[in-house]
Order: structure tokens, then sequence, then C-alpha cells
């Protein structure tokens, strides 16, 4: 419900405390609202226009220029409202230690797992790459080992937290409270300094503040948001403080963008069909964009940055631009004509601590100070994307099929003073990390050093890849919220089945199924079984991936509950009758695996089963 | 892809290609370079395809008037500036 903003309320009726009501507050609220009571906070208003002004979007911008204006949303659904819906998840190198990268203190699997949850959430389809390779894909690419294609999947329709049915769905909502309009203005600790006590509050139309208390607080106010009311908040406590991130006081460092930039002209073989390069359907009705990266191989062996192009335009004959022909006079071969593209590169930072989120010196209508930016890219980065560049066109021209051009700015050997777009991606100031020597959260999101606050959202990356952050925070969002119904002492409800190599989970696999891999175990047969307890649990979700002509009927305690593709089973949960016993019985059907099948296409008859979550 | 265009990939890792003597009708013939036979203007071609694309795999890429090109390439636009001509391939 959506609760006007009174002092006198009864905070203290709340079990979850979130800050903000952005897709990561939405989705933690709706998975806690089965466990107790939930109170979000948000900043904004239902109503986007008043989402601009009032400070929130000022910044003090130093060292690179960053475009501030319109990125961030203050408002019900956050910057969902204007997520443009570009989905990847990340590769599983991202989260390796790399020369210059912390790696992640989990692994890919860890995250994977939760990554059906979250596309479900942001509508969106199973993620697999399109069978076989079209267009340029196939002409630039058939025979490079070096060159690879990512396909990014788009929601289908795009997911806007902001919209009606999303409105309606939390205003009905009888466990969900959102006052609107509320900033959070200060944190404070308990005496011992290990435990949130109770936030300040202020609302914005009225001027009238508030001080109410937190069990568990969860911060998830955005990128930029999350450090600055970190570091306000760390201003009362002595140095080294969990909201300063510890003794390296890590919070607001390591600020991460996703630096674009289109530095050269591409000039491919008329011949070549380029239609590929245009976002199109895929087999399930999503838009798909396809990027071209070097492979991962290419990247360790050359010591670069990971790195995209995207083809943001239509190629135009270019046969007899005035350059190309005066260009072919370099080549070793050539085609009688071009078409020309002007693509633009997405690189992934590396973490540097000069690159910050502070604390600027003006202050807000709140009485806090705005945030202050200092995104920072050093000399030795910039000419590593420079080199990338070059060596990325140098496998683009490895076949002759296309030949490459610096343009602009670019020209010039020194890239120091180029400016470089930013992708409205604000990732990394409150990082996780293994310990609070090197970050702000642990591998749960929890804050080091503090036993009832998390922060969700892609401020705890520690790497980003070259991919958009929205479905992958979502992911590690979904992550946050079943350890916190699964583990937390208050929430003794359910348990968290998770399959894979070493894993306890395997011990309640029956029949049918196959040796488990590292995420999870592939069905093998027609039938499958597992035996769970249910301590006290009213709800099953199963993730999971199949292929998508895998059919499942499910039974759960002898009942039919499920009769339908297995690749939807992600999105659906299942009631639980009051056995203490939970056995499922799963009947699978699917045509024969095509030959040379890879993936889940190889199993077409299959269910890989990642867990089982009962709530 | 066409069948030419995919014929032309292939040639250009391999050790033969269609080749065709370019750079202009004016472009200076050696009586040594005339009495090369084809086959090894054929062979001595191909083998310059072949370092060109073991260049670019190999990040041996440089910028030459703006162009991104392989060590190879800029070497013989280098040296046509003296004078030696140029081979075209379409």
């Amino acid at each position: 419900m959506f609760v006007p903003f009174d002092p006198s309320l009864n905070w203290a009726a709340y079990d979850y405390v979130i800050i903000g009501a952005g897709p990561a507050g939405l989705f933690l609220a709706d998975k806690f609202a089965t466990k107790g009571r939930v109170l979000i906070l948000e900043a904004g208003s239902r109503d986007l226009s008043s989402a601009t002004g009032d400070g929130y979007y000022d910044l003090e911008v130093t060292d690179r220029g960053y475009g501030t204006l319109g990125e961030r949303l203050s408002t019900f659904g956050g910057t969902s409202n204007h997520w443009g819906g570009h989905s990847h998840p990340l590769g599983p190198a991202t989260f390796s230690n790399r020369p210059g990268f912390p790696g992640w203190p989990i692994t890919y699997a860890d995250y994977a797992l939760h990554l059906p949850e979250a596309r479900n959430w942001l509508n969106l389809g199973p993620f697999e790459a399109e069978p076989g390779r079209t267009g340029v894909e196939r002409d630039l690419l058939g025979h490079s080992q070096y060159l690879s294609a990512l396909h990014f999947q788009f929601s289908n329709p795009i997911r806007r937290f902001g919209d009606d049915p999303t409105v309606q769905k939390y205003a009905s909502a009888p466990d969900i409270d959102v006052v609107l309009d509320t900033r959070v203005i200060d944190i404070h600790l308990d005496h011992a300094g290990k435990t949130v006590e109770k936030l300040d509050l202020f609302h914005l139309p009225s001027g009238r503040t508030a001080t109410i208390p937190a069990k568990i607080l969860f911060l998830a106010a955005g990128g930029i948001e999350n450090p600055r009311l970190m570091l306000w908040a760390a201003r009362k406590y002595q140095a080294g403080n969990p909201f300063a991130g510890g003794r390296n006081n890590i919070t607001g460092k390591y600020f991460m963008e996703h630096p674009a930039y289109s530095p050269v002209d591409i000039y491919i073989d008329a011949r070549a069909d380029l239609t590929a390069l245009k976002p199109h359907l895929n087999a399930t009705n999503e838009m798909v964009n396809v990027v071209l990266t070097p492979s991962d191989d290419f990247l360790a062996a050359h010591e670069l940055n990971r790195m995209a192009m995207h083809f943001q335009d239509t190629p135009f004959p270019a046969s007899t631009d005035y350059d190309i022909q005066t260009g072919q006079a370099l080549f070793v071969s050539h085609p009688v004509a071009y078409s020309r593209i002007t693509p633009f590169f997405i690189f992934e930072q590396t973490p540097d601590a000069q690159s910050f989120v502070g604390l600027s010196q003006k202050m807000g209508k709140d009485g806090t100070p705005l945030a202050r930016l200092n995104w920072h890219l050093s000399d030795d980065e910039v000419k590593r994307y420079r080199k990338g560049v070059m060596l990325f066109c140098g496998l683009l021209n490895q076949y002759g099929l296309a030949k490459t051009r610096f343009v602009g700015d670019a020209t010039g050997p020194d890239w120091s003073n180029v400016q470089f777009g930013n992708a409205a991606h604000h990732m990394g100031a409150t990082r996780m990390a293994h310990d609070a020597l090197g970050g702000v959260v642990d591998s749960n999101c929890k804050v080091f050093g503090l036993d009832n606050m998390y922060i969700a959202g892609s401020s705890v990356f520690p790497a980003t890849d070259i991919v958009n952050p929205t479905l992958n925070l979502m992911a590690l969002t979904a992550r946050l919220a079943n350890f916190i119904l699964t583990t937390s002492p208050d929430a003794n409800v359910g348990v968290n089945y998770r399959f894979g190599v070493g894993r306890d989970a395997n011990k309640t696999l029956g029949k049918g199924w196959a040796t488990p891999d590292a995420a999870g175990v592939w069905s093998d047969g027609p039938e499958a079984t597992l035996t769970l307890e249910r301590n006290r649990a009213t709800k099953l979700s199963i993730m999971n991936s199949a292929a998508a002509t895998a059919g499942v009927k499910i039974e759960i305690n002898g009942k039919q509950v499920y009769d339908g593709p297995a690749n939807a089973l992600s999105s659906q949960s299942f009631p639980l009758d009051d056995e203490d016993r939970v056995a499922m019985l799963l009947h699978l059907s699917g045509p024969p695996a095509p030959k040379g099948a890879t993936g889940n296409d190889a199993h077409p008859a299959a269910i890989y089963l990642q867990s089982v979550i009962l709530t | 892809m066409t069948n030419s265009m995919r014929r032309r990939t292939l040639l250009a890792g391999a050790a033969a290609a269609l080749v065709t003597v370019g750079g202009g009708a004016a472009a200076p013939r050696t009586l040594e370079q005339a009495a090369r036979s084809a086959d090894a203007e054929e062979a001595s071609y191909a083998k310059l395809l072949a370092e060109v694309h073991d260049d670019y795999i190999n990040g041996r890429v440089v910028q030459h008037e703006g162009w991104i090109l392989s060590q190879h390439e800029v070497a013989m636009a280098t040296a046509n500036q003296h004078g030696q001509k140029i081979r075209t391939f379409n």
C-alpha cells in the first residue's frame, strides 16, 4: 500500500526496511512480503514529472566529463522507467582474478543460479544464443577463433516498474508499505557500532522529519546514491567504520562506468550480408542485438580490457567515398565496393581508487551534501582502450572483408584528452569483496562489520564486464533475498536446495538424474524424482534451465501441479501441503537431440536443475 | 555470403588466390618481374596475404594515414612510394 508520510506511523512494525523503490528495492520487497512487513522508503513520487530537480540529479562532476541530467530517475520504479531493456548475463571470466581486476568473491555458478529468477522479473525469456551464425557474424567471424558474438536480449515488453500494473500491485500488497517523497538523510548505529538502529527521514514536500527503527536495512538507492548515503552516515563515527568501508575507506572508491567511444569507421565488403547488424526477433519473439567482442584468450594474451563493438547504425554504400578510394591503395586486398558503418565501443573499466563517488561541499534541500562524482580514467587505461581498438579492428580486417579507419579525435596517437561517453551504468562504489580490506560488502551483500545492513544494486559489482547491469544486479538481488529468506535466524522457514558438485542437496535426488556438474544437475531419463524436507515452508520454486522444446509434468506429493514447457518453470511457484516431506516427480518429454546440438539443445527432453527453494 | 566471397575468404588464408595485376596501366613492370611465371606471382601474393592475416591475428597492427593496417600492408604501401606496383584483388 502507499502510505502517507506520518511521523507517528507505527514504524517499529516493519521487519524489513528498504531504501529505494527501484528494480532492486521492489524485488526485495516482493520476496520478503510473505515473511513479514516491509517498508519501502522512496525519495521520489509516483509522478515521473517530479523526478527532475530537487537536488537529486545535481552532481558535482570532477575529472572526466560526465552527463548527469536524466540518467537517474527519482521516482517509484526508479531508473527502470527509462530502461532500454538491453540484457546479457555477465561472462564467467568476469568473476575471476585478472591483472588489474580483483575478481568476485563468488563464483559464476553462484551468480548464474539466480539468473532465471531475475529474467522472470524483467520479462526476459531463457537466455540462449541463437543457433548458428547469420549474416555479418558468419561472414566476418566464420573462421575466427578470436572473435565472438554476444546476443543481447531485450525485455519484451521492456519492464518499467513505475507502470500502472506495478503501481497497482504494490498499492494492493497488504504486507508492503511504500512511503513516497521521503529521503533517508542519516543512518545511526547502536552503541557497539555493529548494528543499524535507526534512520532519519525527511519528507521533502512538507519538510517534516522522523526517526525510525530498522530491524534489517537494505540500501537499494542506486549506484551513486548508495555510496553517498554511506559516506554521509560515516561522518559520525571513528575512522574505519563500516559505513566508510572499513580501514581502507573503500566506500565510494572504484566507481566504474562503461566508457563508450566511436573511434573508427568500418568499411565492409558490400557483398556481405549485414542484416544481422540490425536488432531482430529471435525464436521466442524477443528483440536481439548482436555485439562483437574479442575472445577471452585474445584479451588475455594482449593484456586488454574486455570490450565490445555495437553496430549503431545502418550500413550504407561507401564505394565512392573519397576516403576508401584513397585508402584502397594501402590494402593488400580489397573488394570492389564497400558499405560503411560507425560502431561504438564499450570498454570494461579497470577498478581504480581514483575513480570515486564522494561528498560535495554543496548541500541539497534535505540538508545532506550532493554527491561528487570523480570519474577517472588513467592514461594507461586509455592507452589500453586504444590498443584494444586497433587489435580488435585487426581481427575484423583479418580476412580482408573489412577495413577500418580512425576518425575524429581518435586519429591521433594520444587519447588522453578524448571525451568518452558513458552508459549511465553506475557500478562498483560499494563493492563486494572477500574481506573488509578489499570491499564494503561480503559475498552475500552484507555490509562488513554490520549485522543487519545489506546493499543491493550495481554498486556492489567489483568488476563489470561489458554488459548492461540491470539483469545482473537483479540476479544478485535475488541471491541476496534468497540468502535472507533461507538463512536469517528470524526467517527460519524453508530451505534453499542448491545442486551441483559437492553440494548436500544432491542427496535429495532420487532416480533419473545424471552426475551433477558445477552449477546443477541434468535429468537423465523420462522420469526424475527428489525428496525434500519442507521445514514449514508453504511455497516451492524451481530454478532451472531447459531446451525450449522440453516439456515437463510435475507432481508434488502425488498431486499434479504443473504441465507445460520446462523452460518456463522458473517463473512458477507451487503451494505446498502440510506434509513434512515434499516428494517431487518430474515426467519429461521432448524430441531427439539434433545432430551437433550444444547447450540446452543437446538435452531437448531434459531439465537442468540448479536449485529448489522452499519459502 | 556470395560464392565469390566465400571462395575469396578461403583463398585469403590458403596458398592460392585469383590475382590480377593492378595499380593502373601505368604501373611499371621490370624485366625481371615480367619474366616471373604466373604461378610464382600467385604464390608470392598468397604468401603476402598469409603474412597479412598472420599480422592481424597476432596483433601486429599499426596506424597508417588513419587506417588500421597490418605491418606488411604498411611495408607494402611504403615500398610502393618507391615505385613498386600494388597488387589488387577483386
